[in-house]
């Protein structure tokens, strides 16, 4: 009756039970189910830890693109930092890139582990969220002045033309 | 208002910080050296107390010289020009008293001991003949209406004597034909009979003498009426004594001198220079001929190089072994000043030729024989084309053990002590060696009175002269009337094999053509230097491409618009590009353009006329201002507040041309021509009306700056302009006056006041041309200004500064006493400023010369490419060694430490 009771309700404990009466087995420790373990066949003990670390692999794959869209902590952070080029604007700003071409280049290594169909597909998205977060930061460099994109930074690379003729005199000689 | 503008002055001065001199540093980097200019009078303090000269020279300076060491012990500087030109000095006992002058007669008493001014009065005169002091009373002979008049006034006081003496004017013959000497004036009449009169009395008793002469002379300084006749190159002496005239011959070409030695007994000094490095005197009694053996003397030093000696004024004593001995100040043709002790010898010599250098060129050192060794060995073949190295794998091996062997015995020399560092020893001749920073240089300095100078610029000592007695004489600046001396540096030092070469033009002596005079600037040696050329050169272009020799040819331009190359029959490395030559003339006013195509052969070339432009009478061309070859421009535009670039104009045949045309209504009208010496095309012309002298141009990079008087509103005005390209470059990478696009550039332009009056300017100039330009500014009241050309920027902008870092603009500019760079040593009678770049790319040396002479470096940048001179070594040295120990220390721990760990 009990097993039947126990049986169908898993989680509850029955403390009414009387002192007396000397009970044959020990109790399972609570949270403890001896058909949990017996539950799941092999199959699906199978399935479910590929569904995790398919879970798993997307959390990292995406990982990336939340930084950016879901918990925008970087975005709220270089708007704090502002444009004036300073130490640790520039300290932050060298962070945003440094972060995403250093995962872009341990991209390999990181999806070395994880295998399965969709593999491709989620290196492709890690991909595309460390590109997002580059461009995020070149954006930042932008306005902050900091990229070579106007005329006056190749300035000092252009050399003094060559004189085709060569003139000179002065007063005449008298 | 105002406060806003002290606002913008505090601003801006603490923008740039000019490189103020520390008080420790003063005479480091720097030297001045004073003179006093050709001597023109001189007298000699007898008292011992004070053993003093005292000189007047053409200078318009009265100065007083220590008698032991020729030092200046005061100096004062009369006014400029014939205004100012000392026309007599007479001593007294406490005041040397000058009058100088031409019109306006100023009458000057200065303090024997410090040279203050006792008094002053001045009176105006016109026609004065003579001027001569007798019996304390100033005698001023001058011709008036058929007649000579002499006027006497009290020497000290100015009170005017009460008689005018009168002499019939018919005796005067012409100042070329007559001569005052001691208050009598010797003139030869129509009929060549010589008469002497004294100018003192009012008696018109003459003395008469049968002679014939081309010349007479006055001796200078003589106590009795005494003159000198040429006649056909035999000179006689005829003297006054006793009212009966005397002659005398002479036997030698030699200068006279008189000195009363007892009442009626004088002493006729004679000195002469037989040779450059030579000087023989005599003496003897004049009146009765006797020799005084004493007297007589040769001096030879090797280093002397001198020309005509004249005795300027002298003292004669008897000494304890009863002879004859003298003290006399000699000054020479090329205007050196010597104490002459006879007998004995030279006590000491001052080259006040100095006082007029004409041209000027720092050279570079060659480099060691160490060096030199080891640039034959690792040396490019491309800049050491005239190498003859063998390339042998033995000859090689053997060459690079000779050369360390030679390195190692250096080094053990230099620790031992044998051999002092070359720092300490700049003077002698084996020292001049380059440097690793290229500050040491020699100043080769050409002045009028045609000696060249070689000076080290280390420390101002004179390391050779050459004297060009006979070699040729100056060319002359038709704009100023100034003796210009072209000079053309050949061959640089760079070049081992073959010595350094510098060549300079001048006239031949007794011809129209030109004589060319080559030497070497290191030690002034001079190979069949002199070379007589059968053309007139009217003007020196020097090539762009070297000779196989390594020379940088010149083109010579004949008077009949020829060319010519020299050294002619050498070829050339490569094929030169072609080369366009311009000649101004001032005083037609034609300017010509011609093109020069020069074959590799260096034979056989013709000038082409291009262009022509005229300017018309009475337009004067005044001055040319065309870039320094050596310029380089490092930045090719300039970045604006929204980072885009405005690129300059930097167009290298660029010349500016400076004319002046008198104008009824503006007094005087001031133009500036910016002309393409290639094309001929007038890019741009500004007109600045009422502008007068002093006028100084600097053209450099793509701006001009052009100082002037404005007689309007009485001030010195500095004008700046600046040229750029716009917005796009036209072309990168070559720059060609012909056949490119004919967009005029955009002229920006700006005046500035200066307050103060300017004696020279020039742009400093650096090696590749990155570190900023600032101007040096020679002022009259002798200061060197150092103004950063950010200061006299015509982008200054007018209100609210746009560009970052732009200064607003503010008429005035500053004269900081910090931007003063000869702080107290004060510079006068500046003539010119030389700047040349030196290895460091921070520093640029400059050389001012006048006057005085004064040498300096300037950083315009500060000296950002070395280390500062307190720089602690020390502190560096240790704290490396304590971290490479400790480094090690740390290593050898931590290796145990894992040692034992992997143990347990």
């Amino acid at each position: 009756m009990t097993t039947v009771k126990s049986k169908t309700l898993k989680w509850t404990l029955d403390f009414t039970r009387n002192k007396h009466e000397k009970s044959t087995d020990n109790v399972s420790p609570p949270g403890y189910s001896q058909s949990a373990g017996q539950n799941g066949t092999e199959l699906t003990k199978d399935s479910e830890s590929s569904r995790l670390i398919i879970k798993k692999s997307w959390d990292l794959a995406l990982g990336p693109l939340k930084q950016v869209l879901k918990v925008p902590m970087n975005l709220f952070i270089m708007y704090m930092a502002g444009n004036s080029i300073s130490i640790f604007p520039i300290m932050m700003v060298g962070m945003l890139i440094v972060r995403p071409v250093k995962a872009l280049f341990t991209l390999q290594t990181t999806f070395k582990t994880i295998e399965g169909t969709q593999a491709w597909g989620q290196k492709f998205i890690f991909f595309i969220g460390n590109c997002v977060n580059i461009v995020l930061a070149l954006y930042k460099c932008q306005s902050m002045g900091l990229l070579p994109t106007h005329a006056s930074d190749w300035l000092a690379f252009i050399n003094q033309p060559t004189r085709m003729e060569y003139s000179g005199g002065g007063f005449v000689l008298s | 208002m105002v406060s806003k503008l002290i606002c913008i002055v505090l601003f801006s001065s603490f923008l740039f910080t000019v490189n103020g001199l520390y008080e420790d540093q003063a005479g480091k980097f720097d030297w001045k050296q004073n003179y006093v200019g050709e001597v023109k009078f001189s007298s000699i303090d007898v008292d011992v107390t004070t053993k003093r000269l005292y000189v007047a020279t053409k200078k318009n300076v009265v100065a007083s010289l220590a008698i032991d060491t020729g030092d200046i012990i005061w100096r004062q500087i009369l006014e400029k020009g014939p205004e100012g030109s000392v026309e007599l000095i007479h001593p007294t006992k406490s005041k040397i008293i000058t009058v100088s002058g031409v019109d306006v007669v100023k009458v000057r008493g200065w303090d024997v001991k410090d040279g203050y001014l006792h008094f002053e009065w001045s009176t105006e005169t016109n026609n004065v003949l003579y001027l001569f002091v007798f019996n304390g009373l100033l005698h001023n002979v001058y011709s008036s209406n058929n007649l000579i008049a002499v006027d006497t006034y009290h020497l000290e006081t100015g009170v005017k004597g009460k008689a005018t003496y009168t002499f019939p004017a018919h005796w005067f013959s012409g100042s070329d034909r007559c001569a005052l000497s001691s208050g009598s004036l010797a003139c030869f009449d129509v009929a060549g009979k010589l008469n002497i009169g004294s100018l003192i009395k009012s008696n018109n008793d003459r003395l008469s003498l049968d002679i014939i002469g081309d010349k007479i002379e006055a001796i200078p300084g003589s106590p009795i009426p005494a003159f000198i006749i040429t006649n056909k190159n035999v000179e006689k002496l005829v003297y006054v004594k006793e009212n009966t005239i005397h002659l005398r011959s002479l036997t030698k070409r030699s200068s006279s001198f008189i000195y009363t030695y007892m009442a009626d007994r004088h002493i006729l000094l004679q000195i002469s220079s037989p040779m450059q490095d030579t000087i023989v005197t005599e003496g003897s009694i004049l009146e009765d001929s006797t020799v005084i053996e004493s007297l007589s003397s040769k001096e030879s030093k090797s280093t002397l190089k001198i020309s005509n000696p004249r005795i300027s004024s002298a003292f004669c004593g008897r000494s304890k072994a009863n002879t004859v001995n003298c003290v006399a100040l000699v000054s020479t043709h090329d205007q050196s000043l010597m104490l002459l002790k006879i007998p004995g010898s030279i006590k000491w010599h001052r080259e006040e030729s100095l006082t007029n250098i004409i041209n000027v060129e720092l050279v570079d050192l060659p480099v060691s024989d160490i060096e030199a060794a080891i640039e034959k060995e690792f040396g490019n073949k491309e800049s050491f084309l005239d190498h003859s190295v063998s390339t042998g794998a033995f000859s090689m091996f053997v060459r690079r053990l000779f050369s360390q062997l030679q390195q190692l015995r250096t080094l053990f020399e230099t620790v031992l002590g044998i051999i002092e560092t070359p720092s300490k020893t700049t003077g002698t001749k084996s020292n001049l060696v380059r440097d690793q920073f290229g500050l040491h240089k020699i100043i080769v300095a050409v002045t009028s009175a045609g000696k060249i100078f070689g000076i080290d610029n280390l420390n101002g000592e004179i390391l050779w002269t050459v004297l060009l007695c006979g070699v040729g004489t100056f060319y002359e600046n038709k704009v100023n009337g100034l003796p210009s001396a072209p000079m053309h540096l050949q061959r640089n030092s760079k070049h081992l094999s073959y010595s350094p070469m510098c060549t300079l033009l001048l006239k031949s002596e007794d011809s129209e053509n030109t004589v060319l005079f080559t030497f070497n600037p290191i030690n002034g040696e001079s190979k069949n230097g002199v070379t007589q050329l059968p053309y007139r050169v009217v003007q020196a272009v020097p090539l762009p491409i070297l000779n196989i020799e390594s020379v940088r040819s010149l083109i010579l331009f004949d008077s009949s618009n020829s060319p010519h190359l020299y050294p002619a029959d050498v070829p050339l490395s490569s094929k030169p590009p072609p080369v366009y030559i311009y000649i101004a003339n001032p005083i037609n006013g034609l300017l010509q353009g011609f093109t020069v195509d020069v074959p590799i052969s260096g034979k056989e070339f013709s000038a082409k006329e291009v262009w022509k432009t005229q300017f018309n009478k009475p337009t004067q061309i005044i001055a040319i201002g065309s870039r320094d070859a050596m310029e380089h421009v490092h930045s090719q535009g300039r970045v604006l507040s929204d980072r885009s670039v405005l690129y300059k104009y930097i167009n290298p045949n660029m010349v500016a041309i400076l004319t002046l045309a008198p104008d009824t209504t503006h007094k005087s009208v001031l133009t500036l021509h910016l002309l393409d010496a290639v094309s001929g095309i007038i890019i741009y012309s500004v007109v600045h009306k009422r502008a007068t002298y002093p006028i100084h141009l600097v053209h450099s990079e793509n701006w001009l700056l052009c100082s002037y008087y404005n007689d309007k509103t009485r001030r010195t005005e500095i004008a700046s302009y600046e040229l750029y390209d716009g917005n796009q470059l036209s072309n990168s990478t070559d720059f060609s006056s012909v056949g490119g696009s004919l967009i005029p550039p955009i002229v920006e332009k700006q005046a500035y006041i200066l307050p103060g009056f300017l004696q020279a300017m020039k742009p400093t100039i650096t090696e590749k041309g990155i570190t900023s330009k600032h101007i040096l500014m020679a002022t009259t009241t002798g200061h060197l200004l150092e103004v950063p050309w950010a200061f006299l920027d015509p982008r200054r902008p007018l209100g609210e500064p746009k560009e970052e870092g732009a200064i607003p603009y503010i008429p005035e500019l500053p004269m900081l006493s910090e931007s003063m760079i000869n702080y107290n040593k004060s510079l006068m009678r500046v003539d010119g400023i030389y700047t040349t770049p030196s290895s460091l790319e921070s520093t640029c040396l400059v050389f001012v010369y006048g006057l005085d002479l004064f040498y300096t470096r300037v950083a315009p940048s500060k000296t950002f490419d070395v280390l500062k001179e307190d720089f602690d070594y020390l502190v560096i040295i240790i704290v490396t060694t304590i971290l490479l120990v400790s480094a090690y220390v740390t290593k050898n721990l931590a290796s145990q430490k894992a040692l034992k760990q992997a143990w347990k």
